[in-house]
């Protein structure tokens, strides 16, 4: 207990973006998701099984190795849906313990992270894990590097312990390529990660993957710094808040 | 009297300036030593509740991680009776709670419900424990809870139990962990935060208070601020104040004293008298003697004179017996013979018959320093030992075989020695044959009662003629009237002094005195 501790932050302008785009989900709006309207609009896309993509790349490899039947959900308009449905179900936080809830969700997630490369970020409602994406896939592949699944097990079992929440999980890449690929890849890749919550335990009704490809850097510019930041997985966990 | 005047002045000075510094001193001191003890009282005080405080919160947590590694059903008997058992081990615990996420599965204690879920903590840790302060979200029943979450369990914690009343005493007190207030007492005191206020005693004279902060920092940051009225600090520490300024009276009637005597001392003739002697400030006169038949100047008496701020001259009569009391003569003895040869010493080398007679008191005769002075005083300027005549009085000679001695040396070096107040002293006559003796000086009280009534006009009589058969000069002292002069001069006394020839000159009249009769002398012959 000696440490220092951060408890609210303030949001820093990436947060502020991220929780713009994360209150349009909220809503169930159809709004562009970014200031920048990508051609790969998630909103358009339909919630869709991965194993329907016609990848031919080997991160096939990335679907469920043993589970059959369809499994996670992809994209924003699919987050909504979950939402809704998470919300009405009963089983969601009445507002007033929202609060409460996310800080002892940091304070549970803490410890869990202190060893790892996985970075916490906390708003006043909602928490953002950011996985380094030079440690979890190899270039150019929605291949999970070994060693990532034991990192996110501790995390899955807060995830189960605290379950009023919906857990998106984000792809993001870096600049270099094709913008439509990077969207295919980084969504690829949040599916992926999203697979092992699952089947670590986290319900997949509380599961999302989205792919933003190249749309959100983490850092502007064109340095290899920027881009190693850029490619990043993050899970971005949100209260269910009843009546929302 | 201005030295007497300047020295007073500087005495007073000195004394007030002393009994200032002494009461500034013992001020200072007094101050000092309550300010200087109450902090350490506080600072005690302020030590054990800050340990007790670190205490409380550190068994807290590890209770919490004990629940946490409780092996057994959530919520089953053992792990009801061992929340349980820990909070009654803990009189501040107000509740123990086992939960998932943010429902309260089970626990025990008399607090449940949303003061258990506050909406925003005050610390989240790395290690997982996560802590709110006290505050109106967690107020249950008028008391502000501490609570504090770790893993499964959580813990509500009564902070009025921390600040243990008995430590607190009569103080206004509150206690801050890590810059945020944990407890106070009353809960309801205004007391200045711990940033505010500097660290140790602080005396708020504006709002008579005394505040005082204490910081500690082993696990936690722990500051304590307390608040007294100045008038309990004043109450406690008045028997100090009393003893201590007791003492510091004493001390300073003590110096009072000392000053006094010092200044009485310095004050004294004998200490102006000694500062005289050592600045060279004594004077030397000479009156002459002469020759009744005639009337050449053959001599003159050496007299001590000591001028006084404002012209005036103290007469010897006075001075002399404090010098005798303070064992100053031989100091002035040596300053007169040094006058005399400084003074007139020219005229002793040039003039051999000229004899200067120097006045010799008993002290004189018990040391040394009278040979001494005389054969270096004389040595230095050329002047013969035959040109001094040493008087004594006959007090001075009370059958001391030392001083016959003396006397005989002194003689053997050359100088001639006289009797001085002859027939005043209480001794025998016998020592007139004892000693060795040139002349014989005839008191001014015999001289007075010559040609009256007086039983003392016979005595004279038979002191000349003893003088007569013992072959000693005569010298009459105090010659104010021609016709004692005449009667004197008839009975065969040869030399005398007195105003009728001339009262006691400086050195400079008495040179020219001389010099003058000389010259008359000269024409007459």
């Amino acid at each position: 207990m000696t440490e220092p501790v951060i408890a609210h932050q303030k949001s820093m302008f990436r947060l502020v973006l991220i929780a713009g785009f994360a209150m349009s989900l909220a809503g169930c709006s159809h709004l562009p998701l970014l200031e920048t309207d990508s051609p790969t609009e998630p909103t358009e896309k339909e919630p869709t099984a991965v194993e329907s993509e016609p990848d031919a790349e080997p991160e096939t490899r990335v679907q469920p190795r043993d589970e059959p039947g369809p499994d996670i959900a992809v994209g924003a308009s699919a987050r909504d849906n979950l939402y809704a449905s998470l919300a009405a179900g009963g089983q969601a936080l009445a507002p007033e313990d929202v609060g409460y809830f996310l800080d002892v969700h940091e304070a549970r997630l803490r410890p869990v992270l202190a060893g790892s490369p996985i970075r916490m970020q906390r708003t006043d409602d909602r928490l953002l894990l950011t996985i380094p994406g030079s440690l979890s896939f190899e270039t150019d592949s929605a291949k999970v590097v070994e060693g990532v699944e034991p990192m996110l097990g501790d995390l899955a079992a807060v995830l189960v312990e605290f379950d009023k929440t919906l857990v998106s999980v984000l792809g993001n890449t870096d600049d270099r390529g094709d913008a439509a690929y990077n969207q295919s890849l980084s969504e690829r890749r949040a599916v992926a990660v999203a697979l092992i919550l699952k089947k670590m335990g986290v319900g997949r009704e509380r599961l999302v993957g989205i792919g933003f490809g190249q749309e959100r850097p983490a850092i502007e510019g064109d340095t290899e710094t920027a881009r190693t930041a850029n490619r990043r997985i993050e899970i971005l966990i949100e209260p269910v808040i009843a009546g929302s | 009297m201005v030295r007497r005047d300047k020295l007073l002045w500087r005495v007073s000075v000195t004394a007030l300036g002393g009994v200032l510094a002494l009461f500034g001193a013992v001020g200072w001191y007094i101050w000092n030593e309550s300010v200087t003890a109450e902090e350490q009282r506080l600072g005690l005080m302020a030590k054990k509740l800050g340990e007790n405080v670190e205490q409380s919160i550190v068994e807290a947590r590890d209770m919490l991680d004990e629940l946490n590694q409780l092996e057994a059903e959530p919520c089953s008997i053992p792990h009801l009776t061992a929340m349980q058992n820990a909070s009654i081990a803990t009189p501040h615990i107000r509740a123990i709670g086992y939960w998932q996420a943010a429902e309260r599965l089970c626990g025990l204690g008399m607090v449940r419900g949303a003061e258990l879920m506050p909406p925003r903590a005050d610390r989240i840790y790395e290690s997982g424990v996560i802590a709110w302060w006290p505050n109106e979200q967690t107020e249950v029943g008028g008391v502000q809870l501490f609570l504090m979450r770790y893993g499964a369990h959580d813990v509500a914690i009564d902070p009025r139990m921390l600040l243990d009343t008995g430590i607190v005493e009569d103080l206004k007190a509150g206690l801050w962990v890590e810059s945020l207030l944990m407890a106070a007492q009353p809960w309801e005191a205004n007391l200045p935060s711990p940033d505010s206020v500097p660290p140790g005693l602080t005396v708020d004279q504006a709002n008579n208070r005394v505040i005082s902060r204490f910081s500690l920092g082993t696990i936690f940051q722990i500051d304590i601020v307390a608040v007294e009225p100045i008038a309990n600090f004043r109450d406690r520490y008045l028997p100090m104040v009393a003893t201590v300024a007791g003492l510091g009276l004493l001390l300073i009637a003590v110096w009072i004293y000392l000053v006094f005597r010092y200044s009485r001392h310095q004050l004294s003739l004998g200490a102006e008298l000694r500062a005289a002697i050592s600045n060279g400030r004594l004077l030397v006169h000479y009156q002459p003697i002469v020759e009744l038949a005639g009337g050449r100047c053959v001599g003159a008496e050496a007299l001590v004179r000591w001028p006084q701020e404002g012209g005036k001259m103290l007469s010897p009569d006075v001075f002399i017996p404090v010098a005798e009391r303070e064992g100053l003569v031989p100091s002035i003895t040596r300053l007169v013979l040094h006058g005399i040869v400084t003074d007139i010493g020219e005229l002793l080398r040039d003039d051999p018959d000229l004899c200067i007679n120097l006045n010799v008191a008993g002290q004189d005769l018990e040391s040394v320093e009278l040979r001494q002075a005389l054969e270096v005083e004389l040595g230095a300027a050329g002047v013969s030992p035959s040109s001094i005549k040493l008087e004594i009085t006959e007090r001075a000679l009370v059958n001391s075989d030392a001083a016959r001695e003396l006397i005989q040396d002194l003689r053997r070096r050359g100088h001639r020695v006289a009797i001085d107040d002859f027939g005043t002293g209480y001794s025998s006559l016998s020592y007139l044959q004892a000693f060795e003796i040139d002349t014989l000086k005839i008191d001014k009280a015999f001289v007075d009662a010559v040609e009256t009534d007086a039983e003392t006009s016979q005595v004279i009589n038979h002191v000349i003629e003893m003088a007569h058969s013992l072959k000693l000069d005569i010298v009459a002292e105090g010659i104010q009237h021609a016709h004692q002069a005449e009667w004197l001069r008839e009975q065969g006394v040869t030399h005398g002094q007195g105003f009728l020839y001339s009262k006691p000159l400086s050195a400079r009249g008495f040179v020219r005195y001389y010099r003058n009769q000389g010259n008359e002398a000269h024409s007459t012959e």
